[in-house]
């Protein structure tokens, strides 16, 4: 473990917003209520999961009082927008897709007759069959849901190939199939993952304004201002900077929150109206239209030597991606370089199809594919190594990838901490490879998962009070509590108190650009780009200082307010002194620091379970949970621990009650009661333990932690419940009815 | 997408009188105690009362009292009240247990035994949205002619899913009721209807137009009843039943597992809670693993789960033998080694 010898970096402070959430003042953006009047907007959902629009009719919607716009796909360009590959439109002109796509939205004066009004536009399906299952999608006789894919833009990292194929990826080395034939044995295995909403507590909201000079402004809660706020201008087909984003305080994410929703329907509304429009979804609203994690298929084949090494292994992975391509196209680009897992192995390939089905868009969760894909392969661990006859943590060990592994991609993987942390959680969890079952129906499993952090590019200004306190003006949200730790940050670099630093979200207009805030990335990118503006205020510092001194700035350090020379206490000036001095040469004092797109950090935890299964029922009752993760250094211990356990609590719910069910082509459980997120009763006692090796490179050694701990979950319960009872469960959620079955099939 | 609640007035009467003058006054008004299943039905439109009579300002509707040989619960009284109820624990503990697992601690603390007792029956067609449910083109049991569940047939298989009835059903509890018509007294197991659209209320069984439950007496003879509530759900910590069962045995020969009285009563497989019928034969016998599969198989002649959850019907019929085994494990002393001997999956 590493020391620390900072003032704040690496303590437990509590977050900076606290006070104004726990008091209520924290503005969310349906709390938002512009001075003068605004309207309430509702959009129109299409109750079908496919069909095509013959006619839309608001001629009886319009003549209710106290309606004052209703728009449609006429009132906004003709523009297919996307962030991947350009195939979605504000609103839908000829074409729904899934049960909630938009047809046409509404503002009133009040929500009542925007809800009235809703019901009285006639809009004339043709209802076509729907594909609901990603397998359907791949059939020759399947209905093709874009058929003008070909000629749709690819954005970004998408690769269409073809019929409802939005994108397809694969990467590989070696020659598996060779491999496969010298392999001593060779393991087959199919694994499938239900979808699952992000189930943030607050719904998507978002408030649109038309401003005097026909530029717009939009409100959003959102965890991606900057690109959302260039899908939004792309769609309205203004320059970006003619459209505002202001983001809101978020009442979470976990990815859930990057797409675009309801904003272009509200700025149409609007500019039609001439008012501000607050467009809030309900629960439901939010199950049927949020972008949930794909459900996967996954064909996973694997060859092993007697010598219990990895030889070759080969993932083939349907994703159901859909009726747009938003992140699960991502997803699919990112996949072939995490799906390798924490090993090395020679001879490998994967390959992942996106395809469209008419569901809910899918994109980003927390580690979006990494659950899924760890769920494959640490079952699959844990599976060959019984059938061998191996102890599967020794088979692990054997395996693991080292420092400096070359992925499947060609990137040079650094700081690589897989040992480490499974090493960290046998002892946490005192986990014994030799131990027997400690009573009938409990058992015990292990997970080791790999996940790669960050990857994008920040900026930010830091700018000096004239009291020499510092404020941060960062364009990147607050979802996690970054702000802490951004503002520990600051703090420690100009050796400030907590409540000298003050960390202000900004407008697209007035922020420099930031990254979005998932990918575990933001303590790195705007941490870095934090820190550099930081060290750049302390530049201008020292050389304001080297008159008064008479000293190099490579002597100076800041202590509480003053600069002074190193080993010479005597020798000092106060910051207010210097800032003085600016004022009447330099100007005031402004730092700014940057950060480009940077490699991904891989990043590793081992979780072990502890549950205990009725096999006449097929309940399984989680006992006891300890979690290793690999973190660099934990700028703010205590957040770096919530975010493990919330990971851990998302990730049960994954495994054994959460998914989007669908019957009659419909969501079925569009509601809390009915979609089964862990309550607070369901939640096992969680440890944790912090692998703590300062990374290469990240401000002061630290490595995102927002979605890893997430990874090994699914497996770790599923090993537990092999350990338990005997039988494996391929399909996630292990629903009390599905381990039943499997252990009756058993028996 | 949202749709609005229909428009209510909502009243709030001082006292039973009242109340009742109120629904007397308005037809099809409705009660409103803890609020936990109606606010929910009216924001899916799946309740439209044009007048809401909210029981919460009358008093004399939340106590327990003793009353000669039997206990008297009042309608207003609360699970989390009824599962730590001092004299409820003591002589009536399946009805506390019952009552300690309905939904979740915050629930509980509004949920009330009258509000228990005509729950609405749930299904998965008709607990939705207004929103899906007229993309579904509705059901049989609210503004549609067909019923999805058993499409040839015109009866309504909502499963009635409160946990306490069935034990209130096995302890012979009798309602006391009154409303614009006056009052009566029933013994629950003539309470309820057979379908699932009017099994709690108007036409086949259930309440009269405006009746208000008052209280519900239960009786508490000499020789102490033992019983258990088994319930089966998905989340342990929040969710209503897939299926429930009260058992309840009073013993010749407790030692020798010599049955004189058995009951049991199932919830969340019909569109009403219902008694076991038949069990009167096993007085006088051993509860033993041949008694147990024979119960099994009697509980799983009365109760018949259809496809109105998520959960597979399959799932919830097997619950009902390994809810019987639970619980008959739970009252025979040693007779859970035993049950595990038998090969069950044989
Ligand atoms: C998330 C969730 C989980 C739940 N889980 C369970 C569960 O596990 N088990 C379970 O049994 N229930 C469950 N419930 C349902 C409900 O909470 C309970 O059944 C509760 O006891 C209902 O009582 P209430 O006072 O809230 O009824 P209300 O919602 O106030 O009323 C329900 C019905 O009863 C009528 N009513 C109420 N009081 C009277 C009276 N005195 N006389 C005549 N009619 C009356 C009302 O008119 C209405 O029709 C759950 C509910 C939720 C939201
Ligand atoms: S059983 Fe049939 S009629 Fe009754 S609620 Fe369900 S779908 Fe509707």
């Amino acid at each position: 473990m590493a020391a620390h010898t900072y003032n704040q970096v690496g303590k437990p402070i509590p977050r900076i917003d606290n006070a104004s959430k726990l008091a209520g003042q924290a503005i969310f953006a349906e709390d938002l209520q512009p001075a003068g009047k605004m309207l309430h907007g509702l959009v129109l959902r299409s109750p079908h999961p496919h069909a095509r629009i013959r006619s839309i009719d608001t001629a009886r919607a319009e003549a209710l009082p106290g309606v004052r716009a209703i728009v449609t796909a006429q009132d906004l360009p003709d523009r297919l927008v996307g962030r991947y590959l350009a195939d979605e439109r504000a609103l839908a002109t000829d074409t729904v897709r899934f049960v909630g796509d938009r047809v046409a939205a509404v503002a009133a004066d009040t929500r009542e007759v925007a809800q009235e009004a809703l019901g009285l536009i006639d809009v004339d399906y043709e209802q076509l069959p729907a594909v609901m299952d990603a397998f359907d999608a791949l059939e020759d006789i399947a209905p093709l849901l874009h058929p003008r894919m070909a000629e749709y833009e690819v954005v970004a990292m998408a690769a269409p190939a073809g019929g409802n194929i939005c994108s397809l990826n694969e990467l590989s080395r070696g020659d598996p199939e060779k491999a496969f034939a010298q392999a001593d044995r060779v393991f087959e295995e199919v694994y499938t993952t239900g979808m699952v909403h992000q189930a943030y507590l607050e719904p998507h909201a978002c408030l649109g304004i038309h401003n005097p000079d026909g530029s717009f402004t939009v409100h959003s809660s959102t965890q991606a201002p900057f690109q959302l706020r260039g899908m939004i201008a792309d769609a309205l087909a203004v320059s970006h900077n003619r459209v505002r984003l202001v983001p809101t305080e978020i009442g979470g994410g976990f990815g859930g929150k990057i797409s675009m929703q309801d904003e272009v329907a509200a700025l149409a509304l609007a500019r039609k109206s001439g008012y501000p429009v607050r467009i809030v979804m309900t629960r439901r609203e939010d199950f049927l239209c949020g972008t949930p994690r794909a459900g996967f298929h996954i064909a996973i084949k694997t060859g092993v030597s007697n010598d219990a090494k990895l030889i070759a292994r080969t993932l083939d992975i349907l994703l159901d991606g859909g009726a747009y391509a938003h992140g699960g196209v991502l997803v699919s680009w990112a996949l072939p370089n995490f799906a390798e897992g924490p090993y090395n192995i020679p001879h490998l390939r994967i390959t992942a199809r996106c395809v469209y089905t008419n569901k809910p868009p899918s994109s980003a969760f927390r580690a979006p594919g990494g659950p899924q894909v760890n769920f494959a392969i640490e079952s699959e661990m844990e599976r060959i190594a019984a059938e061998m006859g191996w102890d599967a943590v020794d088979f692990r060990r054997n395996n693991l990838m080292p420092d400096g592994h070359v992925s499947t991609s060609g990137a040079t993987m650094d700081c690589v901490m897989a040992p480490e942390t499974l090493d960290a959680a046998l002892a946490l969890s005192g986990y014994k490879t030799d131990q027997t079952r400690p009573a009938p129906n409990r058992g015990r499993g292990l997970a080791v998962g790999n996940w790669n952090v960050g990857g994008m590019a920040s900026a930010a200004v830091v700018k000096l009070n004239d009291d020499g306190s510092a404020t941060l003006l960062t364009g990147v949200v607050d979802l996690t509590g970054v702000h802490t730790a951004l503002a520990q940050i600051v703090a420690e670099v100009l050796d400030l108190a907590m409540d000298q630093v003050t960390v202000k979200t900004l407008d697209t207009e007035s922020a420099p650009h930031a990254t979005i805030a998932a990918g575990s990335q933001v303590l790195k990118s705007m941490g870095d780009a934090a820190l550099r503006a930081t060290e750049h205020v302390r530049e201008q510092l020292f050389a304001l200082a080297v008159e008064p001194l008479d000293a190099p700035p490579s002597r100076m350090e800041l202590h509480q307010g003053d600069v002074r020379v190193k080993g010479a206490p005597g020798r000092s000036v106060p910051v207010t002194n210097l800032l003085g001095r600016a004022m009447a040469t330099s100007g005031p004092v402004v730092g700014q620091g940057a950060t480009g797109n940077y490699k991904r950090m891989p990043s590793f935890g081992t979780h072990v379970a502890d549950v205990e299964v009725d096999p006449d029922t097929g309940q399984v009752q989680l006992t006891g949970y300890w979690a290793s993760q690999d973190v660099g250094i934990a700028v703010n211990p205590v957040a770096v621990e919530g975010q493990i356990h919330g990971a851990i609590v998302q990730g049960i719910g994954m495994t054994l009650s959460e998914e989007m069910i669908f019957h009659d082509d419909r969501l079925a459980n569009a509601n809390f009661l009915d979609y089964k997120i862990p309550s607070v009763l369901d939640v096992p006692p969680i440890e944790t333990v912090l692998v703590e090796q300062p990374a290469v490179d990240g401000p002061f050694g630290a490595k995102g932690i927002g979605e890893p701990p997430i990874v090994p979950v699914p497996a770790a319960i599923a090993n537990a419940i092999f350990h338990a009872v005997g039988v494996r469960v391929t399909s996630l959620p292990i629903t009390p009815e599905k381990l039943r079955k499997a252990i009756r099939a058993k028996a | 997408m949202t749709y609005p609640m229909r428009p209510f007035e909502l009243h709030r009467p001082a006292d039973v009188a009242e109340a009742v003058a109120l629904a007397g006054e308005y037809p099809g008004a409705q009660y409103l105690a803890g609020g936990t299943d109606l606010v929910v039905n009216l924001r899916r439109r799946i309740a439209e009362p044009d007048h809401v009579i909210a029981l919460g300002a009358i008093e004399g509707l939340g106590e327990v009292t003793r009353e000669g040989n039997a206990l008297a619960i009042g309608a207003r009284v609360t699970m989390a009240e009824l599962a730590a109820h001092p004299e409820v624990m003591a002589r009536l503990p399946m009805l506390a247990e019952a009552a300690g697992i309905v939904a979740g601690p915050t629930i509980r603390g509004m949920a009330t035994l009258g509000g228990n007792l005509v729950l609405d029956t749930r299904c998965r067609y008709y607990n939705q949205s207004f929103f899906w449910r007229q993309a579904n083109d509705f059901c049989l049991k609210k503004d549609g002619s067909v019923c999805p569940v058993a499409p040839r047939g015109s009866f309504c298989w909502a499963a009635f899913s409160a946990d306490t009835p069935p034990v209130l059903l096995a302890l012979d509890a009798v309602l006391e009721l009154t409303g614009p018509k006056g009052g009566r007294k029933v013994p629950l197991r003539n309470f309820y209807g057979n379908d699932g659209r009017w099994s709690i209320g108007e036409a086949d069984g259930g309440l009269l137009p405006g009746e208000l439950i008052l209280r519900v007496r239960i009786p508490l003879p000499q020789a102490p009843w033992h019983g258990v509530y088994e319930k089966v759900r998905v989340r342990g910590s929040i969710d209503y039943p897939l299926a429930g069962l009260a058992m309840m045995v009073r013993w010749k020969d407790e030692t020798a597992r010599e049955i004189a009285e058995l009951r049991m009563a199932l919830t969340a497989l019909n569109p009403q809670p219902m008694m076991v019928p038949g069990t009167e034969v096993f007085s006088g016998r051993e509860l033993d693993p041949d008694a147990v599969a024979e119960l099994s198989r009697l509980a799983g002649r009365t109760g018949k789960p259809m496809r109105t959850t998520v959960s597979d019907p399959a799932y919830r019929r097997a619950m009902i033998a390994t809810m019987v085994e639970k619980a008959a494990a739970r009252l025979a002393p040693g007779l859970g080694p035993a049950l595990l001997q038998q090969a069950r999956w044989a």
